[in-house]
Protein backbone atom coordinates (compact mmCIF):
# COMPACT_ATOMS: atom_id res chain seq x y z
CA UNK A 1 0.00 0.00 0.00
CA UNK A 2 1.65 3.45 -1.36
CA UNK A 3 0.97 6.45 1.05
CA UNK A 4 -1.52 7.89 -1.48
CA UNK A 5 -4.21 4.62 -1.11
CA UNK A 6 -3.48 4.35 2.24
CA UNK A 7 -4.78 8.35 2.93
CA UNK A 8 -7.83 7.34 0.44
CA UNK A 9 -8.45 4.48 2.93
CA UNK A 10 -8.46 6.15 5.93
CA UNK A 11 -10.32 9.13 4.71
CA UNK A 12 -12.93 6.59 3.80
CA UNK A 13 -12.76 4.76 6.92
CA UNK A 14 -13.21 7.88 9.00
CA UNK A 15 -15.71 9.41 7.30
CA UNK A 16 -17.46 5.96 7.70
CA UNK A 17 -16.81 5.97 11.63
CA UNK A 18 -14.81 3.21 11.40
CA UNK A 19 -12.84 2.41 14.51
CA UNK A 20 -10.10 0.12 13.50
CA UNK A 21 -7.61 0.37 10.55
CA UNK A 22 -7.03 -2.58 8.12
CA UNK A 23 -3.90 -4.60 8.69
CA UNK A 24 -2.61 -3.23 5.38
CA UNK A 25 -3.16 0.00 6.36
CA UNK A 26 -2.07 -0.11 10.07
CA UNK A 27 1.39 -1.98 8.48
CA UNK A 28 1.82 1.35 6.23
CA UNK A 29 0.92 3.37 9.23
CA UNK A 30 3.86 2.31 11.09
CA UNK A 31 6.12 2.58 8.44
CA UNK A 32 5.46 5.77 7.16
CA UNK A 33 5.84 8.67 9.40
CA UNK A 34 3.97 11.37 7.97
CA UNK A 35 1.22 9.20 7.16
CA UNK A 36 1.12 8.67 10.56
CA UNK A 37 0.92 12.34 10.74
CA UNK A 38 -1.62 12.41 8.28
CA UNK A 39 -4.01 9.61 10.04
CA UNK A 40 -3.63 11.74 13.71
CA UNK A 41 -4.48 14.77 11.66
CA UNK A 42 -7.61 12.95 9.63
CA UNK A 43 -8.83 11.29 13.18
CA UNK A 44 -8.73 14.89 14.94
CA UNK A 45 -10.52 16.45 11.69
CA UNK A 46 -13.19 13.95 11.86
CA UNK A 47 -13.87 13.51 15.41
CA UNK A 48 -13.93 17.64 15.84
CA UNK A 49 -16.53 17.70 13.01
CA UNK A 50 -18.48 15.35 14.96
CA UNK A 51 -18.29 17.05 17.87
CA UNK A 52 -19.36 20.25 16.85
CA UNK A 53 -21.86 18.87 14.71
CA UNK A 54 -23.22 17.19 18.25
CA UNK A 55 -22.93 21.11 19.88
CA UNK A 56 -25.01 22.98 17.29
CA UNK A 57 -27.92 20.01 17.25
CA UNK A 58 -27.90 19.08 21.30
CA UNK A 59 -28.03 22.56 22.36
CA UNK A 60 -30.63 23.46 25.50
CA UNK A 61 -34.04 22.86 24.73
CA UNK A 62 -35.35 26.12 25.89
CA UNK A 63 -38.36 25.21 28.53
CA UNK A 64 -40.61 27.68 27.42
CA UNK A 65 -40.54 25.81 23.99
CA UNK A 66 -43.39 22.86 24.89
CA UNK A 67 -45.73 25.61 26.84
CA UNK A 68 -45.44 27.77 24.34
CA UNK A 69 -46.72 25.24 21.90
CA UNK A 70 -49.83 23.95 24.02
CA UNK A 71 -50.42 27.58 24.63
CA UNK A 72 -51.00 28.45 21.10
CA UNK A 73 -52.73 25.14 20.48
CA UNK A 74 -55.51 26.61 22.38
CA UNK A 75 -56.10 29.68 20.22
CA UNK A 76 -55.61 27.82 16.44
CA UNK A 77 -58.50 26.72 14.98
CA UNK A 78 -58.62 23.09 15.25
CA UNK A 79 -58.13 20.79 11.80
CA UNK A 80 -61.70 19.82 11.94
CA UNK A 81 -62.99 23.47 12.33
CA UNK A 82 -60.83 24.75 9.64
CA UNK A 83 -61.83 22.13 7.38
CA UNK A 84 -65.53 22.72 7.92
CA UNK A 85 -65.13 26.75 7.61
CA UNK A 86 -63.40 26.02 4.34
CA UNK A 87 -66.07 23.45 3.10
CA UNK A 88 -68.97 26.11 4.23
CA UNK A 89 -67.14 29.19 2.43
CA UNK A 90 -66.97 26.71 -0.66
CA UNK A 91 -70.80 25.92 -0.70
CA UNK A 92 -71.52 29.86 -0.08
CA UNK A 93 -69.74 30.44 -2.86
CA UNK A 94 -71.34 27.88 -5.24
CA UNK A 95 -74.70 29.43 -3.65
CA UNK A 96 -73.63 32.63 -4.68
CA UNK A 97 -72.49 31.68 -8.52
CA UNK A 98 -75.84 29.96 -9.15
CA UNK A 99 -78.02 32.65 -7.43
CA UNK A 100 -76.29 35.25 -10.20
CA UNK A 101 -76.29 33.26 -13.28
CA UNK A 102 -80.02 32.76 -12.29
CA UNK A 103 -80.64 36.43 -11.86
CA UNK A 104 -78.53 37.24 -14.84
CA UNK A 105 -81.07 34.67 -16.96
CA UNK A 106 -84.24 35.46 -15.28
CA UNK A 107 -83.72 38.85 -16.09
CA UNK A 108 -82.56 38.57 -19.69
CA UNK A 109 -85.97 36.61 -20.53
CA UNK A 110 -88.15 39.12 -19.87
CA UNK A 111 -86.83 41.46 -21.54
CA UNK A 112 -86.33 40.04 -24.83
CA UNK A 113 -89.93 39.09 -24.51
CA UNK A 114 -91.24 42.91 -23.96
CA UNK A 115 -88.68 44.06 -26.80
CA UNK A 116 -90.22 41.52 -29.38
CA UNK A 117 -93.61 42.53 -28.27
CA UNK A 118 -92.73 46.09 -29.01
CA UNK A 119 -91.04 44.80 -31.83
CA UNK A 120 -94.62 43.58 -33.02
CA UNK A 121 -96.80 46.22 -32.01
CA UNK A 122 -95.28 48.62 -34.53
CA UNK A 123 -96.63 47.47 -37.31
CA UNK A 124 -100.61 47.68 -35.41
CA UNK A 125 -99.56 51.12 -35.15
CA UNK A 126 -98.39 51.90 -38.65
CA UNK A 127 -100.49 54.54 -41.21
CA UNK A 128 -104.12 53.58 -42.71
CA UNK A 129 -102.27 55.11 -46.10
CA UNK A 130 -100.00 52.83 -47.57
CA UNK A 131 -98.79 49.16 -46.89
CA UNK A 132 -97.99 48.17 -43.40
CA UNK A 133 -94.20 47.45 -43.80
CA UNK A 134 -91.97 46.04 -40.69
CA UNK A 135 -90.52 48.59 -38.67
CA UNK A 136 -86.98 49.35 -39.69
CA UNK A 137 -85.07 48.81 -36.36
CA UNK A 138 -84.35 52.76 -35.46
CA UNK A 139 -81.24 53.70 -34.24
CA UNK A 140 -81.28 55.06 -30.78
CA UNK A 141 -80.08 58.45 -29.22
CA UNK A 142 -78.52 57.76 -26.32
CA UNK A 143 -77.82 60.40 -23.94
CA UNK A 144 -74.36 61.06 -22.84
CA UNK A 145 -72.81 59.05 -19.99
CA UNK A 146 -75.63 55.89 -20.34
CA UNK A 147 -73.78 52.48 -21.13
CA UNK A 148 -75.22 50.98 -24.33
CA UNK A 149 -76.45 47.28 -23.30
CA UNK A 150 -78.00 44.53 -24.55
CA UNK A 151 -78.69 47.11 -27.99
CA UNK A 152 -76.66 43.72 -30.42
CA UNK A 153 -78.92 42.49 -33.06
CA UNK A 154 -79.38 39.02 -32.82
CA UNK A 155 -77.70 37.02 -35.61
CA UNK A 156 -80.21 34.15 -35.29
CA UNK A 157 -83.18 36.59 -34.66
CA UNK A 158 -82.55 38.90 -37.62
CA UNK A 159 -86.12 40.33 -36.79
CA UNK A 160 -86.08 41.39 -33.26
CA UNK A 161 -84.01 44.70 -31.43
CA UNK A 162 -82.93 44.18 -27.83
CA UNK A 163 -82.91 48.19 -26.85
CA UNK A 164 -82.85 49.82 -23.73
CA UNK A 165 -85.83 50.96 -21.94
CA UNK A 166 -85.22 54.27 -22.04
CA UNK A 167 -85.00 53.35 -25.72
CA UNK A 168 -87.88 51.77 -25.46
CA UNK A 169 -90.13 54.50 -24.32
CA UNK A 170 -89.16 57.14 -26.31
CA UNK A 171 -89.79 54.82 -29.43
CA UNK A 172 -93.11 54.06 -27.99
CA UNK A 173 -93.93 57.83 -28.14
CA UNK A 174 -92.27 58.62 -31.63
CA UNK A 175 -95.06 55.55 -32.63
CA UNK A 176 -97.90 57.30 -31.05
CA UNK A 177 -97.00 60.82 -32.72
CA UNK A 178 -96.44 58.82 -36.45
CA UNK A 179 -100.54 59.22 -37.03
CA UNK A 180 -100.45 63.00 -36.39
CA UNK A 181 -97.57 63.76 -38.99
CA UNK A 182 -99.08 62.11 -41.97
CA UNK A 183 -96.13 63.18 -44.28
CA UNK A 184 -93.17 61.91 -41.75
CA UNK A 185 -94.86 58.89 -41.33
CA UNK A 186 -94.77 58.21 -44.95
CA UNK A 187 -91.91 59.31 -45.45
CA UNK A 188 -90.25 56.67 -42.20
CA UNK A 189 -92.01 54.43 -43.09
CA UNK A 190 -91.68 53.67 -46.87
CA UNK A 191 -88.80 52.60 -47.98
CA UNK A 192 -87.45 54.87 -50.40
CA UNK A 193 -88.16 54.23 -54.23
CA UNK A 194 -85.97 51.88 -55.98
CA UNK A 195 -84.20 54.17 -58.67
CA UNK A 196 -82.43 52.21 -61.77
CA UNK A 197 -79.09 52.84 -62.43
CA UNK A 198 -78.41 55.55 -65.26
CA UNK A 199 -75.56 55.90 -66.91
CA UNK A 200 -73.88 59.24 -66.47
CA UNK A 201 -72.23 60.84 -69.56
CA UNK A 202 -69.69 63.55 -68.74
CA UNK A 203 -69.07 65.69 -71.79
CA UNK A 204 -67.40 69.13 -71.98
CA UNK A 205 -69.55 72.02 -73.20
CA UNK A 206 -68.86 73.88 -75.80
CA UNK A 207 -70.37 77.46 -76.50
CA UNK A 208 -69.74 78.21 -79.42
CA UNK A 209 -71.03 82.05 -80.04
CA UNK A 210 -72.34 84.34 -77.07
CA UNK A 211 -73.95 87.22 -77.49
CA UNK A 212 -74.42 89.83 -75.68
CA UNK A 213 -77.39 92.32 -75.68
CA UNK A 214 -77.71 94.92 -72.97
CA UNK A 215 -81.00 95.56 -71.57
CA UNK A 216 -83.03 98.52 -72.35
CA UNK A 217 -81.75 101.63 -71.02
CA UNK A 218 -78.50 99.83 -69.87
CA UNK A 219 -75.14 100.51 -71.77
CA UNK A 220 -71.99 97.69 -71.09
CA UNK A 221 -68.70 98.06 -72.65
CA UNK A 222 -67.86 94.22 -72.25
CA UNK A 223 -66.67 92.08 -75.19
CA UNK A 224 -68.34 88.46 -75.62
CA UNK A 225 -66.43 86.28 -73.88
CA UNK A 226 -66.25 82.25 -75.06
CA UNK A 227 -66.58 79.75 -71.84
CA UNK A 228 -65.12 76.16 -72.84
CA UNK B 1 -94.44 9.05 -2.01
CA UNK B 2 -92.39 11.56 -0.72
CA UNK B 3 -90.26 10.57 3.17
CA UNK B 4 -90.53 13.04 5.82
CA UNK B 5 -87.54 13.98 7.58
CA UNK B 6 -87.79 15.15 11.01
CA UNK B 7 -85.67 17.92 12.29
CA UNK B 8 -84.37 17.91 15.36
CA UNK B 9 -83.48 20.94 17.27
CA UNK B 10 -80.95 19.53 19.38
CA UNK B 11 -79.30 17.93 16.12
CA UNK B 12 -77.12 20.81 15.93
CA UNK B 13 -76.06 20.94 19.69
CA UNK B 14 -75.10 17.37 19.14
CA UNK B 15 -72.66 17.74 15.94
CA UNK B 16 -70.98 20.30 17.81
CA UNK B 17 -70.68 18.34 21.24
CA UNK B 18 -69.07 15.28 18.86
CA UNK B 19 -66.62 18.00 17.07
CA UNK B 20 -65.72 18.69 20.69
CA UNK B 21 -65.18 15.81 21.53
CA UNK B 22 -63.05 14.83 18.47
CA UNK B 23 -61.65 18.05 18.85
CA UNK B 24 -60.13 17.10 21.85
CA UNK B 25 -59.30 13.52 21.68
CA UNK B 26 -56.79 15.27 18.55
CA UNK B 27 -55.39 17.65 20.83
CA UNK B 28 -54.36 15.14 23.25
CA UNK B 29 -52.86 12.88 21.10
CA UNK B 30 -51.42 15.91 19.42
CA UNK B 31 -49.94 16.76 23.19
CA UNK B 32 -49.01 13.41 24.19
CA UNK B 33 -46.16 13.48 21.07
CA UNK B 34 -45.42 17.06 22.02
CA UNK B 35 -43.07 16.07 24.63
CA UNK B 36 -41.21 13.54 22.30
CA UNK B 37 -41.24 15.43 19.03
CA UNK B 38 -40.97 19.21 20.03
CA UNK B 39 -37.35 19.24 21.14
CA UNK B 40 -36.96 16.48 18.10
CA UNK B 41 -38.00 19.83 15.92
CA UNK B 42 -36.04 22.12 18.22
CA UNK B 43 -32.85 20.48 16.86
CA UNK B 44 -33.69 19.96 13.62
CA UNK B 45 -34.23 23.64 13.35
CA UNK B 46 -31.00 24.31 15.63
CA UNK B 47 -29.23 22.27 13.42
CA UNK B 48 -29.98 24.60 10.15
CA UNK B 49 -30.16 27.53 11.86
CA UNK B 50 -27.48 27.83 15.03
CA UNK B 51 -29.65 30.02 17.23
CA UNK B 52 -31.64 29.13 19.38
CA UNK B 53 -34.02 31.86 19.32
CA UNK B 54 -34.99 31.32 15.69
CA UNK B 55 -34.89 27.65 16.38
CA UNK B 56 -37.82 27.91 18.83
CA UNK B 57 -39.95 30.17 16.83
CA UNK B 58 -39.24 27.67 13.66
CA UNK B 59 -40.20 24.86 16.18
CA UNK B 60 -43.41 26.38 17.41
CA UNK B 61 -44.51 26.95 13.75
CA UNK B 62 -43.52 23.54 12.56
CA UNK B 63 -45.42 22.54 15.56
CA UNK B 64 -49.13 24.40 14.82
CA UNK B 65 -48.62 23.62 11.39
CA UNK B 66 -48.41 19.71 12.26
CA UNK B 67 -51.00 20.34 14.45
CA UNK B 68 -53.45 22.49 12.14
CA UNK B 69 -52.68 19.69 9.62
CA UNK B 70 -53.16 16.83 12.06
CA UNK B 71 -56.27 14.82 11.07
CA UNK B 72 -54.81 14.57 7.19
CA UNK B 73 -52.38 12.34 8.10
CA UNK B 74 -53.44 8.66 8.27
CA UNK B 75 -50.66 6.97 8.92
CA UNK B 76 -49.91 8.28 12.64
CA UNK B 77 -46.59 6.21 12.61
CA UNK B 78 -45.16 8.82 10.70
CA UNK B 79 -45.75 12.03 12.56
CA UNK B 80 -42.10 12.56 13.43
CA UNK B 81 -40.79 12.19 9.87
CA UNK B 82 -43.53 14.42 8.57
CA UNK B 83 -43.02 16.70 11.52
CA UNK B 84 -39.05 16.89 10.95
CA UNK B 85 -39.53 17.82 6.96
CA UNK B 86 -41.68 20.64 8.10
CA UNK B 87 -39.59 21.65 10.90
CA UNK B 88 -36.81 21.22 8.16
CA UNK B 89 -38.10 23.15 5.36
CA UNK B 90 -39.52 25.72 7.27
CA UNK B 91 -35.58 26.25 8.85
CA UNK B 92 -34.04 26.23 5.18
CA UNK B 93 -37.03 28.95 4.43
CA UNK B 94 -35.83 31.58 7.70
CA UNK B 95 -32.04 30.52 7.12
CA UNK B 96 -32.00 31.87 3.65
CA UNK B 97 -34.20 34.97 4.25
CA UNK B 98 -31.93 35.48 7.29
CA UNK B 99 -28.91 35.29 5.08
CA UNK B 100 -30.35 37.54 2.20
CA UNK B 101 -30.61 40.05 4.91
CA UNK B 102 -27.27 39.87 6.35
CA UNK B 103 -25.72 39.88 2.73
CA UNK B 104 -27.62 43.03 2.33
CA UNK B 105 -26.74 44.31 5.56
CA UNK B 106 -23.06 43.62 5.41
CA UNK B 107 -22.29 43.82 1.87
CA UNK B 108 -19.67 46.74 2.18
CA UNK B 109 -17.92 44.53 4.72
CA UNK B 110 -17.61 40.86 3.74
CA UNK B 111 -16.19 38.87 6.80
CA UNK B 112 -12.94 37.08 6.10
CA UNK B 113 -13.61 33.60 6.77
CA UNK B 114 -11.05 32.10 4.81
CA UNK B 115 -8.23 31.18 7.16
CA UNK B 116 -6.36 28.90 4.38
CA UNK B 117 -3.35 29.33 5.80
CA UNK B 118 -4.06 27.38 9.02
CA UNK B 119 -3.46 23.66 9.23
CA UNK B 120 -6.50 21.41 10.13
CA UNK B 121 -4.53 21.23 13.81
CA UNK B 122 -4.71 24.84 13.75
CA UNK B 123 -8.26 25.05 12.69
CA UNK B 124 -9.52 22.89 15.53
CA UNK B 125 -7.94 24.61 18.15
CA UNK B 126 -8.91 28.03 16.92
CA UNK B 127 -12.54 29.47 17.26
CA UNK B 128 -13.07 29.71 13.58
CA UNK B 129 -13.41 25.98 13.54
CA UNK B 130 -16.69 26.21 13.99
CA UNK B 131 -17.79 29.08 11.97
CA UNK B 132 -15.88 27.15 8.94
CA UNK B 133 -17.60 23.79 9.73
CA UNK B 134 -21.27 25.90 9.77
CA UNK B 135 -20.31 27.63 6.27
CA UNK B 136 -19.19 24.24 5.06
CA UNK B 137 -22.45 22.47 6.11
CA UNK B 138 -24.36 25.45 4.33
CA UNK B 139 -23.06 24.29 1.29
CA UNK B 140 -23.79 20.59 1.19
CA UNK B 141 -26.71 19.07 -0.40
CA UNK B 142 -30.30 19.16 2.08
CA UNK B 143 -30.05 15.68 1.89
CA UNK B 144 -27.08 15.09 3.55
CA UNK B 145 -27.30 18.12 5.49
CA UNK B 146 -30.60 16.71 6.92
CA UNK B 147 -29.01 13.32 7.68
CA UNK B 148 -26.29 14.99 10.03
CA UNK B 149 -28.06 16.60 11.51
CA UNK B 150 -30.41 14.03 12.67
CA UNK B 151 -27.11 11.40 12.94
CA UNK B 152 -26.00 13.94 15.69
CA UNK B 153 -28.81 14.17 17.62
CA UNK B 154 -28.71 12.65 20.36
CA UNK B 155 -30.90 9.28 21.42
CA UNK B 156 -31.42 8.53 17.80
CA UNK B 157 -29.70 5.62 16.08
CA UNK B 158 -29.43 5.47 12.37
CA UNK B 159 -32.45 3.01 11.80
CA UNK B 160 -34.66 5.79 13.70
CA UNK B 161 -33.16 8.62 11.17
CA UNK B 162 -33.95 5.88 8.43
CA UNK B 163 -37.58 5.62 9.24
CA UNK B 164 -37.90 8.98 10.16
CA UNK B 165 -36.89 9.83 6.34
CA UNK B 166 -38.72 6.75 4.88
CA UNK B 167 -35.51 5.82 3.29
CA UNK B 168 -33.66 2.41 3.54
CA UNK B 169 -31.03 2.22 6.37
CA UNK B 170 -28.07 2.06 3.34
CA UNK B 171 -29.60 5.13 2.05
CA UNK B 172 -28.96 7.11 5.11
CA UNK B 173 -25.11 5.14 5.88
CA UNK B 174 -24.38 6.61 2.39
CA UNK B 175 -25.65 9.87 2.65
CA UNK B 176 -23.85 9.68 6.75
CA UNK B 177 -20.53 8.80 4.62
CA UNK B 178 -20.58 11.34 1.65
CA UNK B 179 -21.63 14.20 4.13
CA UNK B 180 -18.79 13.59 6.58
CA UNK B 181 -16.41 13.30 3.29
CA UNK B 182 -17.29 16.36 1.77
CA UNK B 183 -17.51 18.40 4.95
CA UNK B 184 -14.14 16.87 5.71
CA UNK B 185 -12.73 17.91 2.69
CA UNK B 186 -13.80 21.80 2.58
CA UNK B 187 -12.20 21.45 5.85
CA UNK B 188 -8.92 20.32 5.20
Amino acid sequence: MNCKEFRRTITDLLANSAAALPPLAAAHQQSCASCCEYYASETKLFSSISTELQSIVNAPIPPSLVPAVRTQLENVNAPSLVWATRWSFAIVAVIAVLLVSFAHTSFRAPFIATTTQTAESVPALSLSSGPASSPQPKKAHHPPGTKRELSTLSTSHADQVIVLPEERRAFAEFVAQIPQENQTAIALTHPAPALPDIPIEIASLNIDDLQWKPLDGTATQEQPKSTR
Amino acid sequence: MQELVLIQPGRTIEINTARGIAQSRLQREFESRLEECGPLAFRVAQGVLRNAADAEEVAQDALLRAYQKFDRLQDRTRFRSWLVRITFRLALDRWRSTKRRERRETEWAAPDLSQGSLSTEQLVASNAFREQLEKALEELPEKFRLVLILAAIHGYTLEEVASMLAVPLGTVKSRLFLGRKALAEKLR
